[in-house]
């Protein structure tokens, strides 16, 4: 474990998640305005978490955007002002009113301060593997829960899918159809949580991953939300590929000669 | 950050990873920070308003909502609200199969 925490990893390999996450989060920021002009609305229901905050309206929504963009930029071009400024607006958003909570935003939230904290402790070449590593738990704890959670009759009669499904699909497809669906994500889930982390497995952890979060995106009713979501869990799948303790496992030959180097202390 | 600060911090994260979820598990559907996503189904709350005049309204309670998360306890929420909406309203009630739920709050 001390290995672990102490180790370098060159910070290239961020590369990828960096820029995956940055993706995410700007698309995550227009679907954010949209449910706050929503919850802005004199007609609806207000709901504040903190009383001190500002009432959403639609100006804030607007700064919000503005700023989350910006940040988001800031993401893609690796500055530490980028992850630091969308978790503490994702936070902000979020204590405005409950009817703005998300998982996934709140998803992009944890792996933003945890990018931050990979910033924060590189140089000019490497960085620190701990919160890379939480990434990484993170993302098995996500998969571990939501696999947990699904073990109810209702989401294994298919009803949950079924209902967050497109509605060309919805008309054309049987009942047995949205429960092996069901079955089959939730299968999934709980695989990838322990799959990514062993290095036999970590390839068809992959491509079932790649596979579940494309398909889920591409029959999900709400792909304004779900995308950024699936992009934010996908941004950490490059990172199962490093591990100081056990060394680089899962490369492919032919791209092991280029695999994340690591430096140790 | 020197290695006993770094291993607190990521023990104290890898805790409220595997701790926070596990307790929002408990506590029923839809918890925020369960990562229930799609989990479970909750059908929304009508709502029934009966007037001054005996008369009654029945609405659906998304339409009240900026966004009808099932995260939110609208049980606690909508009497107030629907009863400030609706100034000559005796009562509010709401109701909804699955999960089971039917309550009447006065307004005051």
């Amino acid at each position: 474990m001390r290995v672990a925490l102490s180790a370098r990893v060159e910070l290239r390999w961020l590369t990828v998640t960096r820029l995956t996450l940055g993706v995410a989060a700007l698309l995550l920021a227009f679907d954010t305005r949209d449910v706050m002009v929503d919850v802005a609305r004199t007609d609806r229901i207000r709901i504040p978490v903190l009383e001190m905050l500002p009432t959403p309206t639609r100006t804030l929504a607007n700064v919000v955007l503005v700023v989350w963009v910006l940040a988001g930029l800031l993401v893609l071009i690796g500055r530490l002002a980028g992850p630091v400024l969308i978790a503490a607006l994702g936070v902000f958003v979020q204590l405005i009113d409950e009817q703005l909570y998300s998982n996934h935003l709140t998803l992009v939230i944890l792996l933003m301060v945890f990018l931050a904290c990979a910033i924060a402790e590189s140089d000019a070449t490497r960085t620190r593997y701990w919160p890379l590593f939480l990434m990484k738990t993170q993302l098995a704890t996500l998969y571990l829960w939501t696999g947990v959670a699904k073990m109810n009759s209702s989401y294994l009669e298919g009803e949950t899918i079924e209902s967050g499904t497109v509605s060309w699909l919805r008309e054309r497809a049987s009942d047995r159809f949205f429960v092996v669906v069901a079955v089959a994500i939730l299968v999934t889930e709980l695989f990838l949580a322990v799959a990514l982390w062993s290095r036999p497995l970590r390839p068809v952890a992959y491509v079932v991953g790649v596979g579940m979060h494309v398909g889920i995106m591409a029959i999900g009713s709400l792909p304004v939300e779900l995308i950024p979501f699936g992009l934010a869990t996908l941004a950490v799948y490059p990172l199962f590929l490093l591990d100081p303790v056990f060394g680089q496992g899962g490369w492919p030959t032919w791209l092991r000669s280029r695999g994340p180097a690591l430096i140790g202390q | 950050m020197a290695v006993r600060w770094r291993t607190v911090v990521v023990g104290a994260v890898l805790m409220v990873q595997v701790g926070v979820p596990a307790v929002a598990l408990t506590q029923g559907r839809n918890e925020r920070f369960g990562w229930q996503m799609f989990a479970a189904s909750k059908a929304g709350l009508w709502v029934e308003v009966t007037m001054a005049d005996g008369s009654q309204e029945v609405v659906d309670s998304v339409l009240m909502a900026g966004n009808y998360r099932p995260e939110v306890d609208w049980e606690d929420h909508l009497p107030s609200f629907v009863c400030d909406r609706y100034p000559d309203a005796m009562s509010v009630r709401l109701f909804r199969d699955e999960p089971r739920f039917n309550e009447t709050t006065p307004c005051e």
